[in-house]
């Protein structure tokens, strides 16, 4: 800083007091000028009349009325000997040297500290401060703090993210299955909820922690560690409605467990608890194996959620233990039994509009469905600073049966499908430090998988393409798939203060056996349908790899950089069709992030993949297997291979003080593939059989979104929008079309807190998506607006009320629109003299019994009415175990 | 003539924060016990925190050490780890040039400027010896309360605790004349050259292991990434997060890209906030 510039300030200093009288002077070390230095003047009986400090150039100046004899000045500073000298008679300028000292000051050690008690850091939250009177489960109170979402499924979200972990009292009890928690733990045995911003279960990868995960722990009140807790919920309600519910649950610290036993027909799908929500390992999405090959048809209504549609009758037991063998090991179990016994009544009426003609067919079905499941988890986890030790073993067993009615074309039938899966998964993950820098680590995955799945159907539909046109009784179609799988890798990590780079070895294995069969009862002969409804393929899949990742990371940017090599070998083998493949490639597929703060407030965000991917057993089966009573679904091609590009670019900016926040982005995607499914589609049938052809598809899109809130009106605005455009190839009754469509999506929410009793939450979306083919005069549109409104009351003689309003419009040209608005409302009291709330909830107050939805895609429009559960009043009461 | 001196006088200063805002070494802590009856409806149920003033020749910063040893227990069992520098509520204070910064985290760190203010002390001749260090008594009118200081001048820093300071010695204690907010000396620490090399107190895992320390207590520097606000700016945010947390931060969450969720769930009752005890005696009143 140029001098003059200080000179000028100091000179404005005086200049403003230069009423008095102004002492000037510099201290100094002999040599260098001293800053920070205090002055003190004292008067004669020792009392402080003026003080300053030494200023950059070891200048300091002070100002008093007069002069006296006697006043001292004292100067002192750290490092430096104390000084002091009486104050000279005579106005002059002052010299001052220090002397250096080594005397530093005395430390004061104060044996009674004060104890730590917990502030207000904005990471932990008390529940107490968000609790509401009518507030039970911490999963209510959660919800309430800052930067928490918990959606329809459960999923807990902090400031938009995914959490990866619900810990309890720092253990993971529920495997992340975190629903029954949320909903159970009462939030008066919560003392604290900490959010912990970058989440690394593994201790030995703490000193170098790169972990972006989010996680919350649930610090329980001292009593609540001691105690058995619990509650119980029993309900009634009209028409022939019933809940009920027992939760458990000690959290000691040697042992945890959370069990519950669960029972509704209301629509609450207790499947749902189930759900994981964490992210799946990474052997699972190389052990690619169909879910099902058979389906007796729909099971979910689209566009409304599940607790309008689904009439059920179901059965839950949940249990989750975790035992504590010491600070670094534990043993957990999670088990589950579940029952469902689920009713689905609909129509349909499909319109594909082809090139030479119009395709049209109608459907009905009565269905009933029972999915049995029995899943059991261990998992023995050793942490330790050193090393980490984890081996999971489960096993998951699923039945399905399905009993379907079905009337198409006025043609009557019963379709039965019996589906089992069981699987027996073993991971284990093993990794140690071996020095501060470097790690080693390795993984192993073994899986053993069946899938067996039965469809009867009669009387015999189609006869002119199974039994030569003369009716028959019916068909029966058998699929069995076993499946191993394994997976091992060796990794290694060396990390330096912003660079890690992983470098991987390993090797993939995936068998497969495909047996199918479809068998024709005609009177009462058995027999198959023949040889092109027929697989025995054994598949083979091989893959050695090596990938190497580099990940960087400093106050600017974010980078990664993923360059994984494979070699990949496919065998199979259709003996009695005497076809067999041996395919072997050479797969690179990099992937790049950036992350650049652009500033304090902005950042852009750039993604890039390339990859190429081979199809699975599900692509190359020969034989046709029958899907349902429409479908008939074969191959007649190599092995698929895909390559995609994508690559996408966001910006993101915010102006906090303001409270305005938007992002802006645009994404490409260009998909090529060697197969193409053709379909062959009549009004009795769709065929899909894939056949070599090259093909492509190309999109890209633009999003923006941004929200404000309007401090005024206490309420938070959002807007957004986006706009994708795709093309693609699609090939029926051997016409190949190639369609252009697009879609663009608005939408706003509106938030507003009138007071601390009342607040409204109101949203809007407009959907429309449109295609066309090229030259082609046919094509698809297709718009929809959804629009809901919710009302919360609270503490109004002891109750609260919320109500909710749902209007949907959808609109096909040359068609009605449709439309529908749903009303629901609540009540909850708490009844103090018998510690207990009681709920009244009506749903569905419009009693609306069906429902008409339009599912749209290229070509097609599909109709359909389904029957929905109408008015229903549920009075449960709930009570707490204590 | 006046203004324009004004200008450079002003731009002078500016140029002199931008000199002395960067790291400056600690060369020594105090530490306070923090007292204060946030409602005067329950005066026996007083907020208490224990608080840390690091102290650097030409800067100090006053900061909650339950705050660090929150975050410290948090790494301890989960490895959390926090930036090593800001990220906390502190009060930055610049003696030379009489500047005040705060940084608050609400969403994001917010680092809010004061406005220049001198606190007129007034002298007096008592005497006290706390904890052996000999102490002055001063008093003053400051934001709306009777402020009472003890400070040490034979320690040579301009600082205090909280937004106390202007004595000629460190404030060791002090209290408003009500007594409602006090700020007693739990302990003074040299921190040297050797012990600012050496992680000072390290931490343990329960088996005895030592992990990286939170919060690096030996630098005082203010915190690169935070949001610059003025008082009133920040005042008007954490109004409005007051007012409505959940709006607060939905509309943060909207505009970032995440989803604008069409909320069909159970419907939850309002988020009304039944707090115990009420916040109802900031330190700061308006002077009336």
């Amino acid at each position: 800083m140029p001098k003059w510039i200080l000179l000028i300030s100091l000179l404005t200093t005086v200049y403003i007091t230069a009423a008095q009288q102004v002492w000037e002077g510099k201290i100094t070390d002999g040599q260098i000028s001293l800053e920070s230095v205090s002055v003190v003047l004292k008067d004669s009986a020792g009392k402080i009349i003026a003080f300053t400090r030494s200023n950059n150039d070891g200048v300091f100046t002070f100002t008093i009325p007069v002069a006296h004899p006697g006043f001292k000045l004292e100067f002192s500073s750290i490092g430096y000997k104390k000084k002091t000298m009486a104050l000279p008679s005579q106005f002059q300028k002052l010299d001052i040297t220090l002397e250096e000292d080594a005397v530093r000051l005395k430390d004061v050690i104060l044996t009674d500290r004060p104890s730590i008690k917990t502030s207000g850091d904005t990471s932990t939250y008390n529940p107490a401060d968000f609790a509401d009177k009518q507030d039970r489960s911490i999963g209510d109170v959660l919800k309430k703090m800052p930067g928490i979402s918990v959606d329809d499924a459960g999923k807990i979200e902090y400031n938009g993210k995914s959490i990866s972990s619900l810990y309890i009292d720092g253990d993971n009890v529920l495997d992340n299955q975190y629903n029954i928690g949320t909903q159970a733990i009462p939030h008066t045995a919560v003392d604290r909820v900490q959010v912990i911003e970058k989440d690394q279960p593994i201790k030995m990868l703490r000193k170098n922690n790169r972990s972006e995960n989010v996680a919350l722990n649930l610090v329980l009140k001292k009593e609540a560690r001691i105690k058995l807790m619990g509650d119980a919920t029993i309900g009634a309600g009209v028409p022939e409605k019933y809940n009920a519910e027992i939760n458990t649950m000690l959290f000691r610290k040697q042992l945890k467990f959370l069990n519950a036993l669960k029972t509704n027909n209301i629509g609450q799908n207790l499947q749902t608890e189930l759900t994981r929500h964490d992210f799946f390992g990474m052997s699972s999405s190389q052990n690619h194996k169909p879910d099902a090959f058979l389906s007796a048809g729909s099971s979910t209504v689209p566009g409304l959620p599940l607790r309008r549609t689904l009439f059920n009758n179901a059965a839950l037991a949940n249990l989750n233990n975790l035992f504590k063998l010491n600070d670094d090991y534990q043993v957990k179990i999670n088990a589950a039994i579940y029952f469902d016994f689920q009713r689905m009544d609909y129509s349909k009426s499909t319109v594909i509009y082809l090139p030479d003609k119009t395709i049209r067919y109608k459907e009905t079905q009565t269905n009933q469905y029972r999915p049995q499941m029995i899943q059991t988890k261990i998992d023995f986890t050793g942490n330790a600073e050193k090393y980490y030790l984890k081996n999971s073993l489960s096993i998951h067993s699923a039945q399905g049966r399905t009993n379907s009615k079905l009337n198409t074309n006025d043609q009557a039938a019963n379709q039965n499908l019996k589906n089992e899966t069981t699987e027996f998964l073993n991971e284990l993950s093993f990794s140690k430090t071996l020095s501060s820098k470097n790690n080693i680590a390795f993984a192993s995955t073994l899986s053993k998988t069946s899938l067996s799945e039965n469809l009867y159907l009669n009387p015999g539909i189609n006869p002119d393409i199974f039994n030569h046109g003369s009716p028959y009784a019916g068909l029966a179609q058998h699929v069995k798939l076993p499946t191993f799988f394994s997976h091992e890798q060796l990794s290694f990590t060396h990390g330096n203060k912003n660079l890690f780079q992983t470098y991987a070895i390993g090797h993939v294995y995936q068998k497969q056996l495909l047996t199918s069969e479809l068998m024709k009862q005609d009177g009462n002969i058995q027999e198959p349908a023949g040889i092109d409804f027929r697989n025995n393929l054994s598949w083979n899949f091989t893959k050695w790899f090596f990938s190497s990742m580099y990940e960087y990371k400093s106050q600017k940017a974010d980078a990664s950089l993923k360059l994984p090599l494979s070699r990949n070998t496919y065998r199979y083998d259709d003996e009695k069709l005497n076809k067999y493949v041996n395919n072997a490639f050479i797969v690179f597929n990099p992937q790049f992030f950036l992350k650049y703060q652009t500033g304090i407030e902005h950042n852009l965000t750039l993604n890039y993949a390339h990859s190429l991917s081979a199809g699975n057993i599900e692509n190359i089966y020969y034989g046709s297997i029958l899907r349902n009573y429409r479908s008939l679904i074969a191959n007649d091609a190599p092995l698929s291979q895909q390559t995609s590009d994508m690559a996408s670019l966001t910006f993101n900016f915010k102006k906090a003080i303001q409270m305005i926040f938007f992002n802006l982005g645009t994404s490409f995607g260009n998909v090529s593939s060697n197969t193409i499914s053709s379909y062959i589609i009549t009004d009795e049938q769709e065929k899909r059989i894939a056949i070599p052809l090259f093909n492509q598809s190309k999109s890209w899109s633009a999003f923006g979104s941004a929200s404000k809130y309007f401090f005024d009106l206490s309420s938070t605005g959002s807007v957004k929008a986006s706009f994708s455009s795709n093309n693609m190839d699609q090939l029926q009754n051997e016409v190949l079309l190639k369609f252009k469509g697009y879609n663009i999506s608005l939408s706003s929410g509106f938030k507003t807190k009138f007071s601390k009793k009342f607040n409204t939450d109101y949203d809007i979306r407009y959907n429309i998506s449109r295609y066309r083919s090229a030259g082609e005069k046919i094509g698809t549109s297709f718009s929809q607006v959804q629009q809901q409104l919710m009302l919360y009351l609270s503490s109004l003689a002891g109750m609260d009320f919320n109500a909710t309003v749902q209007h949907l419009f959808s609109h096909q040209p040359g068609q009605k629109p449709v439309n529908y608005v749903f009303a629901d409302a609540g009540v909850r009291y708490n009844w103090k003299k018998m510690k207990a709330d009681v709920l009244l909830d009506i749903r569905n107050i419009g009693n609306i019994r069906t429902f008409e939805t339009i599912t749209q895609s290229s070509n097609s429009y599909i109709t359909g009415i389904y029957q929905i559960p109408g008015r229903m009043v549920v009075v449960s009461v709930r009570f707490l175990i204590r | 003539m006046i203004r324009s001196l004004l200008f450079i006088y002003v731009l002078s200063i500016i140029t002199l924060i931008g000199n002395a805002q960067n790291t400056q070494p600690v060369i020594a802590k105090a530490l306070y016990s923090f007292t204060h009856i946030i409602d005067t409806t329950q005066p026996d149920k007083p907020h208490t925190e224990s608080m840390v003033l690091l102290l650097g020749k030409k800067a100090s910063v006053y900061l909650s050490l339950d705050e660090i040893k929150q975050l410290e227990a948090l790494q301890r069992a989960f490895g959390h780890q926090i930036p090593e520098l800001g990220g906390l509520n502190q009060i930055f204070y610049f003696p030379d040039e009489n500047q005040l910064l705060t940084e608050r985290m609400l969403g994001s760190s917010y680092l809010v400027q004061e406005p220049a203010y001198k606190i007129s002390w007034t002298i007096t001749n008592d005497t006290m010896s706390i904890e052996g260090v000999s102490c002055l008594k001063a008093t003053a009118r400051f934001r709306g309360r009777n402020w009472i200081a003890w400070f040490a001048p034979d320690m040579p820093f301009n600082a205090g605790p909280w937004k106390l300071h202007g004595l000629p010695g460190l404030i060791v204690s002090a209290h408003d004349d009500k007594n409602e907010v006090i700020f007693s000396f739990a302990g003074f620490e040299n921190v040297t050259k050797a012990t600012t090399d050496q992680p000072k107190k390290e931490l343990k895992t329960p088996d005895g292991k030592s992990m990286p320390a939170v919060y690096n207590l030996s630098v005082i520097q203010l915190p690169e990434k935070a949001i610059r606000a003025s008082k009133k700016e920040f005042a008007r945010l954490e109004e409005a997060m007051k007012k409505d947390p959940h709006g607060f931060f939905q509309t943060q969450m909207a505009g970032s890209g995440s989803n604008i969720k069409t909320v069909v769930g159970k419907p939850v009752g309002a988020s009304t906030g039944t707090k115990p005890p009420e916040f109802n005696n900031p330190i700061e009143l308006s002077e009336n």
